[in-house]
């Protein structure tokens, strides 16, 4: 391990939200509020093509019918989705050939947020593709991915240069009509990533995406598609840093994957959006549908850890379709203060011999709510399918909450299933020991958290380890009862 | 190095130490035998400063300083170390990480830089040589999935990694077998010098036949009924407790 | 004959039984409440649209019937008996002691009308169950049983119910009160006498008091074709025991609420539940935990062993209360699928709103293990003798919960 606990501290100066600062761009706007023009003008502004236009339209129409869910454990104000600014685009200053062009604004803000380009295409072989509210605004190792054949660019460039592969694959895995949240993204996202790995191509550097909400008032509606071909693999990393905001922000994305026969996908995310400040006043409302699906001997593998947002909701989720094939979810959700998070998964075994992973550790503090909320099904033609699932949670204050809604659904005899789920307060012998040996309390909470986080750290990138590690340490600071 | 005059400690409405006295110097090895319940692992925690335990009478003088008064990590930095009965396991958390830890915050108390990764590495070879700790048991997380003997070894590598002034052995023979004990032993054997002090809490003779004790003291409810020689804990082992007890109720 | 169906409620049926104005409101409720559908969160693998389809008749008379196959032989109990939803002071035993109560609710209101109207319907869940509504609305005489303070009740009381007329709705309610410093074991037996299609409605209310302890054993054993709602709402006093033993053994249809307010500290709360199903019998247990004050603990155990087309549900939920510190609470759930075609659907929850606790929950399905099955078949054991004693094995450890011996020996000839 080249960085240990006591760099992290010493990188731990701000107790504030670090990344709470905005960027001073000219942005391109449309007026607030969502009617079928909104959903004309995005589409329009873009260029796209009559078949996406069609595809946001039937959406749209679906979405009008829909009603916001309240199943979840998590009580805030429902958006207005009237008071919202459903497209932004920074305007670029001239066109950009390279990175040299990109407004120096922008380029102090990923500074800032410690992604300098530079530096990491230099140190780390990661190629970022960097999104500033919803359009793309640089992309670097392209010419290298493109010698392998893998596409890895804006949403609105696959649109246009790719158009084949989005159409046939756009909103199949999360069709429009699957809930309220995925219907309006589906109406009205604004930009996002789009991925493909050829045949028998494996990735060689993790692909990255910062997302960033930057302009007061605007909405985010994320669309990633990723689409692994048959045999081959690739490593995806999504990291979300927002700036500080009074108002709450909605974001809303949508990431569907695909892994074609015997294709691997691991696909990281550190979601550190803005929680609101310790009132609970502010904050990002993160409703997000992932899902992903698996063909014959395919493998996926959702590794998150969510510190950020006033409310979450995701379930990152795997179709295990095709025989053999293997999900796995690891995640990590810390909440303190007023943030409520509602996280978890679905495995729908469907194809035989169909294994699913899932562990989650659940971390809550201050006043806040952490639930997980998770389904296995094991259909009936899933034949000598295997699930585990570990869901831990950690409580640290006596004003916190932590639920576990696991549902597990076996419709096979040769099925077996296996769930635990623990809840405890954070160790006072461990805590003990840790002082005995001259560890001070803040230090040994830390330890120990991240100690208990470990399973799914280990999971992660070693980059995104360092910045999961330290992310931990920040949403807990001060939040010893 | 320790003074300790008239202490008395209680646990919720319970009064466990009753007015203990006991005095430790450098170089010095001392030996508090009872039967159980008779407060020695209190004692420990009490001078290792665990919070459930109520102080409500004495003082304590730890090298001119108002023991009671410092926090535990205080106390640790100061040069106290308790060898745990149960040392607890921390799932995550490497045996060498916390280590590193543990240095460097009590560098950061004597306003020392932290120490370099050379020097960390070649200690932590020296000293885990010491207890025979297997490298593998060093990058385990600490403590879990260690054998019992294997814990008691991996209090001692800390021990001597940790370099304490005063260390306090908490039964730290219960649950070992021969060859443990012995190794056990010499790590601390090996660790004495003439300027720190060793407080070997234990419930047998056993162990005293490898750390050979200064002073043997006898606790019971609470107070110390009886100092004496290493002989004594001789006695102890053929008469058991009672002639003490008895006596002196 | 009566229609049970959203919007048509049993209107024709004359409101029968004491005049508590509990009856009233639930009838208010009633009327307002809708039956659960697979989208009311509680009932998602339980569907009632059978159960509402069908007409029944409803008793207020209990008749003669020949129960020597229900009362347990060996078990020497009070045996309280009731009939198609009424009770029967002819076949019931009234040998009990002078200061312990028995009684349909007319009867025992002229002498403890304090106590039965402070607690009556107190923990009854009327407005979120619009079963429990409707039990409260129609059920006939009811059963009430007060053991005073201090008083340990030697032998069991066994209430038996049976339906003997097909198209029954037997709409049954008890009323414990155990007092302060006493201790009862009471056993709920459902069966049937060549009845079918009958709804039986049984809503039991408990009251623990400070220092009391109470076993409920239930032992669910109706003829196929016949439908069984069991409610068990339980408080908790300080220091109190509570254990509650639930086997299934038959009946096509069978959902088990269990609700227990721990309203108290140092007190213990146990449940376990055995189904062991085939056929095509639909078995839902409903359990839930509410620890109000701190230091308490409770244990749960539930097993279920699911042959030919059947459906199990297991639905567990632990409820920790804010400031409800020092709570452990330890629940468990195992299943094996022995056919194609069964399914098992389980949800064990937890909501933890206090952070001084140890809480626990697994839960597996799946199947026998192959290696002790080959085990036992090297010593000579046919596959299907093997599998027998391991679902026997499997079974047992639920069963060792049952105190009684007598009671235990019952359920498992039962079983067989």
């Amino acid at each position: 391990m080249a960085y240990s606990e006591d760099d992290l501290k010493q990188d731990l100066v701000d107790q504030e939200y670090e990344f709470g600062f905005t960027t001073d761009v000219d942005s391109e706007k449309i007026p607030k509020g969502l009617t079928e023009e909104t959903v004309r003008i995005i589409s329009s502004k873009k260029e796209e093509p009559e078949w996406l236009l069609d595809y946001r339209l039937k959406a749209f129409r679906v979405f009008q019918g829909m009603t916001e869910p309240d199943w979840a454990h998590v009580t805030y104000e429902k958006p207005s989705l009237q008071d919202i600014v459903f497209y932004s685009a920074p305007k670029p200053k001239k066109e950009l050939a390279s990175l040299d062009e990109v407004d120096p604004e922008i380029l102090k803000t990923m500074e800032r947020l410690g992604i300098s380009l530079e530096e990491q295409k230099k140190l780390t072989g990661v190629a970022v593709d960097f999104v500033m509210d919803s359009v793309s605004v640089a992309t670097s190792f392209k010419e290298k991915l493109g010698e392998l054949g893998i596409i890895f660019c804006s949403f609105s460039e696959a649109v246009k240069d790719h158009p084949e592969l989005v159409k046939k694959y756009l909103g199949t895995v999360v069709p429009s009509s699957d809930n309220y949240y995925a219907a309006l993204n589906s109406a009205v996202f604004s930009d996002g990533s789009f991925c493909y790995i050829p045949k028998g191509t494996k990735c060689p550097m993790e692909l990255s995406t910062y997302f960033r909400i930057n302009e007061s008032g605007t909405g985010q509606f994320e669309r990633t598609l990723l689409i692994a071909d048959k045999g081959s693999y690739v490593s995806y990393l999504e990291g979300c840093t927002a700036p500080q905001r009074d108002e709450n922000q909605l974001h809303a994305a949508v990431v569907e994957l695909i892994a074609l026969d015997e294709a691997e996908i691991k696909y990281s995310t550190v979601q550190n959006w803005y929680p609101g400040d310790k009132d609970g006043v502010g904050g990002v409302f993160n409703f997000v549908t992932k899902r992903g699906v698996c063909q014959q001997n395919a493998k996926i593998s959702w590794t998150q850890v969510e510190t950020g947002s006033a409310i979450t909701w995701k379930y990152p989720s795997c179709i295990l379709k095709g025989d053999n094939s293997v999900g796995e979810f690891y995640s990590v959700a810390v909440t303190n203060n007023h943030q409520m998070a509602d996280t978890g998964t679905k495995m729908l075994h469907i194809g035989k011999n169909t294994k699913s992973t899932i562990i989650s550790k659940g971390i809550s503090a201050g006043n806040s709510h952490n639930s997980y909320r998770g389904l296995v099904r094991i259909g009936k033609g899933a034949d000598n399918s295997r699930n585990f699932s570990q869901c831990d949670s950690l409580l640290m204050t006596d004003t916190c909450g932590a639920h576990t809604y696991p549902y597990i659904e076996c419709e096979n005899s040769t099925a077996q299933l296996e769930h635990e789920a623990t809840t405890s307060k954070i160790g006072e012998d461990q805590k003990f020991y840790c002082l005995q040996r001259g560890i001070g309390e803040e230090k040994a909470i830390s330890l120990i958290v991240n100690g208990y986080a470990k399973e799914v750290l280990n999971k992660l990138p070693m980059e995104f380890a360092v910045e999961a590690q330290k992310l931990l340490e920040i949403s807990l600071e001060g939040s010893v009862g | 190095m320790l003074k300790v005059k008239n202490l008395h400690a209680s646990v919720g409405d319970k009064e466990i130490l009753k007015g203990l006295d006991i005095e430790v110097k450098a170089g010095e090895i001392h030996a508090v035998m009872g039967p159980n319940g008779s407060g020695k692992s209190t004692l420990s925690a009490v001078l290792a400063g665990r919070d459930e335990y109520e102080v409500t009478a004495g003082e304590v003088d730890y090298l001119g300083k108002e023991l009671l008064e410092l926090n535990p990590e205080e106390r640790s930095w100061e040069g106290i170390f308790l060898a745990f009965q149960y040392p607890v396991e921390i799932p995550g958390v490497s045996n060498i990480n916390f280590l590193k830890t543990a240095i460097n915050e009590r560098r950061k108390y004597f306003e020392q830089e932290p120490i370099a990764a050379k020097d960390f590495l070649k200690m932590v070879k020296e000293k885990s040589t010491l207890v025979e700790l297997s490298d593998k048991l060093k990058n385990r997380s600490v403590n879990v999935g260690f054998s019992g003997g294997e814990k008691k070894r991996n209090e001692i590598f800390q021990m001597a990694m940790l370099e304490p002034k005063l260390s306090i052995l908490d039964e730290t023979d219960s649950g070992l077998d021969i060859d443990a004990l012995r190794i056990v032993a010499h790590g601390v054997n090996t660790l004495k010098s003439k300027d720190n002090a060793t407080i070997v809490i234990t419930h047998y003779q056993r162990l005293l036949d490898y750390i050979i004790p200064d002073f043997v003291h006898v606790l019971y409810d609470g107070r110390i009924i009886k100092t004496g020689g290493k002989e004594l804990a001789l006695e102890l082992e053929e008469k058991g407790y009672d002639w003490l007890t008895k006596a002196k109720a | 004959m009566v229609v049970l169906k959203e919007n048509n409620l049993l209107n024709s049926l004359s409101q029968m039984g004491v005049g508590l104005g509990a009856k009233n409101q639930a009838f208010e409720l009633l009327k307002e409440l809708e039956f659960p559908t697979r989208k009311t969160e509680d009932w998602r693998y339980t569907s009632v649209k059978k159960i509402l389809k069908k007409k029944y008749v409803q008793f207020n008379e209990a008749e003669q019937v020949d129960l020597s196959n229900e009362i347990i032989p060996s078990l020497d109990a009070h045996n309280i008996i009731l009939v198609n939803g009424v009770y029967s002071k002819e076949l019931s035993d009234v040998n009990f002691p002078d200061e312990v109560v028995i009684d349909t609710f007319p009867n025992a209101m002229e002498e403890h009308v304090s106590l039965i109207h402070s607690a009556f319907n107190g923990i009854a869940k009327n407005n979120e169950e619009v079963f429990t509504a409707l039990n409260t609305s129609y059920f006939h005489e009811g059963v009430f049983i007060h053991i005073p303070k201090k008083v340990k009740l030697e032998k069991p009381i066994h209430v038996i119910h049976v339906n003997t007329k097909s198209n029954v709705i037997s709409n049954l309610r008890l009323l414990i009160i155990v007092d302060q410093f006493s201790e009862v074991s009471v056993v709920q037996s459902y069966a049937s006498l060549n009845a079918v299609e009958c709804l039986t409605n049984s809503v039991t209310e408990v009251f623990v008091k400070e220092n009391a302890k109470i076993t409920l054993d239930k032992v669910q054993s109706e003829e196929p074709n016949n439908n069984l709602i069991c409610t068990v709402q339980v408080n908790q006093k300080a220091n109190s025991i509570f254990k509650i033993n639930t086997a299934t053994v038959s009946g096509d249809f069978v959902r088990n609420g269990v609700n227990i307010d721990v309203d108290g500290e140092n007190c213990t709360s146990e449940m376990n539940g055995l189904y062991m199903q085939k056929g095509i019998q639909h078995v839902d247990n409903h359990t839930k935990v509410s620890h109000l004050k701190p230091n308490c603990t409770s244990f749960e155990l539930y097993k279920g062993v699911l042959r030919d087309k059947s459906t199990g549900v297991f639905n567990g939920k632990v409820i920790v209360a804010e400031d409800a510190q020092k709570i452990e609470a330890y629940q468990q759930n195992k299943n094996i699928i022995l056919s194609r075609e069964a399914t098992m659907n389980a949800k064990p929850e937890l909501e933890i709103f206090a952070d001084d606790v140890k809480c626990s929950h697994g839960t597996t399905t799946g199947q026998f293990d192959e290696e002790a099955l080959y085990y036992l078949q090297t010593r000579g054991l046919s596959r299907e003798s093997a599998q027998a004693l391991l679902v026997q094995a499997f079974a047992d450890e639920v069963l060792d919960k049952v105190d009684s011996e007598t009671l235990r020996i019952w359920i498992k000839e039962k079983l067989d």
